[in-house]
């Protein structure tokens, strides 16, 4: 962890009224933020850089308590932090069966959560894993590769092509609004989760994200959910992301997919000696 | 209707770029081409750097290395180069008449990125020979020591023995090098970096170009670790701190492994890229090769490998079957038809008929004392024998420890490895009860100076046969015990339709216009499948010369090898889908992968069976469409 991240999170800390969701509204007041971000060359604010969230809302997008990890040989190190929720009024409506499926998933959380298998995270998750990302911005697109599993994402800027089908990490289509960069995200399968917590959604689900510049070292992200077969209305995740601000930082490969293979094939191994 | 616009520009481009390319391909530098092009003007992004964003395709069938027939000529003429782009880009519109092929070759149009050809004779254009520099003596002994610990393994021990692409671990890798698919890039610049997103495996690279030194050599990974600058209009990416696991393709990525690339915008549709791979470990010189890259039509799609691999799981649940199975034999499991058809008072040559596996080989001297033992779990050789009720014999017999070869095709010191312990033959057999001789009567052998007629004294006990042939002068007799192995106890009426010895009857392959290509004339030879859910094949080419001397010279071991074909394992029908899979466990001519599952699409047409592989594509860009036709042979029919 790294000192100058560290002293951002409590300096943005410090300006959250407390018991509330970090909101970049309570601190931009209510009005037109004063920050401007530096320009890319099209004029638009420059998100380049590698970004990070720091929080737990991998672990659950709600409220939650710490608590002991699933293996036992991991001790504290594989323990789960707890943490402030990112979702608007903590509350994610889910209809009825689909709160049961939630806390059935939650409860299995172990064999059922797809990132366990080093499957590609979805969106909005892939924002707030606890491994950087890295933004290339061009007028045309914006490229958004992820450290985790080598997950990337195309932004499309300037095309209306609609996807052909049903991905991972949906199919992203971008525009300006102001200082913010509105990313608008369907065509997703029903495979990926939120969070480790159980939440799921469904093939309809949609996405759209804001990322908004609040100084040379921070945005605010924020993504609305909706998914009608899932929830009863749509609902608000809202977080800071921070710049990875080392001189040295970049992107170091995790091909996740080599350290799953045990996991998912050993019971298929040669057995030796017998 | 979108997708079919996308086909429809994407032929365009394709025909586009199949007209330009060639340039690339016959110049020498990027900054001549540029000059030739003369109302071309580079295009740059707001900060003046050439401008190379957008989608890109380096697919092409030219390959790495000049092919043998070309060696003298770096490039085609222009006769045989516009003929062969335009066979290419019009191949996905070409209808075999065969019904089969044609379901085949449309799925695979769908998918298949077939390329642009290059003029140019081989993707290398240094050293000037076209193909790759000879390796270093520690080169060598890293590939031979990593091939010794690749044999430690089967071929599906665990998934690490899976080759990277099946593993969704690595596919077009750095430098980018081209395969039948997705062979698309987007790039996109800031003033700083540089970012090209593969399609394949969603591979994103991520280029600095501020001058930062690459990380220390704790920090591996398997694309490498990539730092690029401005060389005038070039981008010069120079990628180092590769991991060692990279083995396929360049052999042996490791710690001294440096890749240089070089991209150079040409025009509206094209970037001159060239890669120069520099590892003295492994090569006696740098070489370099050009990839032209081509203006694609987007956009690059998700590729999620990992999330739909099926196939690790079902290839190693199939290894694990099979392995089951044989163990099942070993212990001397029987199913009821086999403990029936030994239990009963039937004839020998009852007794004898079934699918057997070679269970030990003993030496014993003329007081019939053992003087040697081995068998195929001590390491020793791996065999099967078949016998058929209509009278037909096959034997395969393989030593252990059998090595790949390093190319295509073997040579001569490979081959004479290949066939050396090896024995292969088929023919028909007769019993002599009073003598308890059985005589194989050879059709056909590896060893083309074989006697024509092996007679072997056998003893016959419960699921066991030994098998012995006359004793040596010195009065010592080899003793070849073998053990039945059951049938299938759950033989479909499909699988039981393959069932039987069929005789070659015809091996041909045509290619898209139906055009005979290959014949094959005179080739003989049988293929077997049997109840054990066992698979033998047999072929051999005419007028095939003995051995000199006891032993094959070198040249006769590669003449040998290059006329006889046998293989054998496991056979499994799809029947829904129309195919068998022979799942080699042991085959003569190991190639450059060892034994490894091939696919058959086949018919029956009166007691004829028609066997297809999957499509080829020949060096001249043709598609080809092989069909080996077998006969049912008089008396063989079904099971027993």
């Amino acid at each position: 962890m790294n000192a100058r991240i560290l002293l951002c999170a409590a300096t943005l800390a410090a300006a959250v009224p407390a018991g509330g969701v970090w909101s970049g509204e309570q601190s931009i007041g209510g009005e037109p933020r004063a920050y401007r971000a530096p320009r890319a060359s099209d004029g638009k604010p420059n998100l380049n850089g590698i970004w990070q969230a720091v929080n737990s809302a991998n672990w659950d997008l709600l409220d939650h308590s710490a608590r002991p990890g699933p293996v036992i040989a991991l001790g504290a190190v594989g323990a789960i932090p707890g943490g402030l929720g990112v979702v608007e009024g903590n509350e994610i409506p889910y209809k009825p069966e689909a709160a049961a499926k939630k806390k059935e998933n939650g409860a299995d959380w172990l064999s059922r959560d797809p990132l366990v298998k080093c499957y590609l995270p979805g969106v909005p998750r892939a924002t707030y894993l606890p491994f950087p990302f890295q933004i290339v911005q061009s007028a045309e697109n914006i490229l958004i590769s992820y450290e985790f599993a080598n997950a990337s994402r195309t932004v499309d800027m300037k095309s209306r092509q609609q996807s052909p089908l049903d991905t991972w990490m949906g199919w992203s289509r971008g525009h300006w609004e102001g200082e913010t960069l509105v990313v608008d995200v369907t065509s997703f399968n029903d495979r990926t989760w939120f969070d480790s917590a159980g939440d799921f959604h469904s093939d309809a689900l949609h996405v759209v994200e804001r990322y908004t510049p609040t100084s040379p070292d921070h945005l605010l992200y924020e993504a609305t959910i909706e998914d009608p077969n899932v929830f009863t209305r749509p609902w608000k995740i809202r977080m800071p992301l921070y710049r990875r601000i080392e001189p040295r930082a970049e992107l170091v490969e995790f091909k996740c997919v080599e350290f799953v293979e045990e996991l998912m094939y050993g019971h298929l191994r040669k057995r030796t000696g017998n | 209707m979108r997708q079919r616009g996308w086909t429809a520009i994407g032929c365009l481009t394709l025909i586009v770029v199949a007209l330009v390319v060639p340039a690339i391909g016959q110049s020498g530098t990027a900054g001549s081409k540029a000059q030739a092009v003369k109302s071309w003007k580079m295009p740059r992004t707001a900060w003046g750097h050439p401008d190379l964003q957008g989608i890109w395709n380096n697919g092409t069938p030219t390959p790495l290395e000049r092919p043998n027939d070309l060696a003298d000529r770096e490039y085609l003429t222009d006769e045989e180069w516009a003929a062969r782009a335009k066979e290419v880009a019009t191949r996905a519109e070409k209808r075999p008449d065969d019904p089969v092929a044609d379901v085949e070759l449309a799925y695979n149009n769908e998918w298949y990125d077939r390329g642009v050809p290059l003029k140019r004779t081989s993707l290398i254009v240094d050293p000037a020979s076209g193909k790759l520099p000879p390796l270093t003596s520690e080169g060598q002994r890293l590939l031979a020591a990593r091939d010794a610990a690749r044999r430690a393994h089967g071929p599906a021990d665990s998934s690490v023995d899976r080759p990277l692409q099946e593993r969704c671990l690595l596919y077009h890798g750095v430098p980018p090098f081209p395969t039948g698919y997705n062979n698309n890039y987007l790039i996109v610049q800031t003033p700083d970096t540089v970012a090209i997103r593969y399609e394949m495996l969603a591979e994103t690279r991520i280029i600095p170009l501020d001058g930062r030194p690459h990380p220390g050599p704790a920090v591996r990974s398997w694309i490498g670790n990539a730092r690029g600058h401005w060389e005038g209009d070039t981008l010069v990416v120079e990628t180092t701190n590769y991991n060692d696991k990279a083995t396929f393709r360049f052999p042996a990525a490791n710690d001294t492994l440096r890749v240089i690339e070089r991209f150079t915008r040409t025009g509206d549709d094209q970037i001159d890229y060239r890669f120069t791979v520099d590892n003295p470990t492994m090569y006696t010189r740098p070489w370099t090769a050009m990839l032209p890259m081509a203006k694609a039509p987007g956009p690059i799609l998700e590729y999620a490998c990992h999330e739909g691999n099926y196939g690790i799981a079902n290839v190693l649940s199939g290894f694990r079957a099979q392995e089951m199975r044989s163990a099942a034999t070993g212990n001397g499991v029987r199913t009821n038809q086999t403990a029936a058809r030994s239990s009963g008072a039937s004839a020998v040559k009852d007794q004898l008929i079934g699918t057997w596996q070679l269970v030990n080989i003993e030496q014993r001297n003329a007081k019939g004392e053992v003087i040697e033992q081995t068998s195929p779990a001590s390491g020793d050789r791996t065999g099967y024998l078949i016998y058929d009720p209509a009278g037909y014999v096959a034997v395969s017999i393989m030593p252990p420890g059998r090595k790949k070869y390093a190319g295509a095709q073997p040579t001569q010191d490979e081959a004479k490895a290949a066939i050396t312990g090896y024995a292969a033959y088929f023919g028909t057999f007769t019993i002599n009860e009073g003598d308890s001789t059985v005589t194989h009567h050879l059709q056909g052998s590896l060893n083309p100076g074989m006697a024509p007629d092996q007679k072997r004294f056998f003893e016959l006990a419960g699921n066991r046969l030994t098998l012995k042939p006359p004793p040596s002068a010195n009065g010592n007799q080899s003793r070849l015990t073998w053990q039945r192995m059951p049938d299938m106890p759950n033989l479909t009426p499909e699988q039981r339709r393959f069932v039987g010895f069929w005789k070659l009857v015809s091996n041909e392959r045509r290619n898209e216009n139906r055009e005979l290509v290959l014949s094959n004339e005179g080739q003989t030879g049988y293929i077997i499948y049997t109840p054990a859910g066992f698979m033998m094949v047999h072929m051999m080419r005419p007028n095939r010369k003995p051995y000199a001397g006891a032993q094959p010279t070198p040249e006769e071991a590669q003449e040998a090898l290059r006329t006889y074909t046998n293989y054998f394992g496991p056979f499994y029908v799809h029947e829904r889908d129309g195919y068998v899979v022979h799942d080699q466990i042991g085959t003569l001519n190991v190639g450059r992968n060892g034994p490894s599952p091939m696919q058959r699409f086949y018919q029956f047409s009166g007691n004829r069976l028609l066997l297809h592989p999957p499509l080829t594509y020949s060096p001249d860009g043709h598609t080809l469409q092989g069909t080996i036709t077998w006969e049912r042979v008089a008396g063989g029919a079904g099971t027993r």
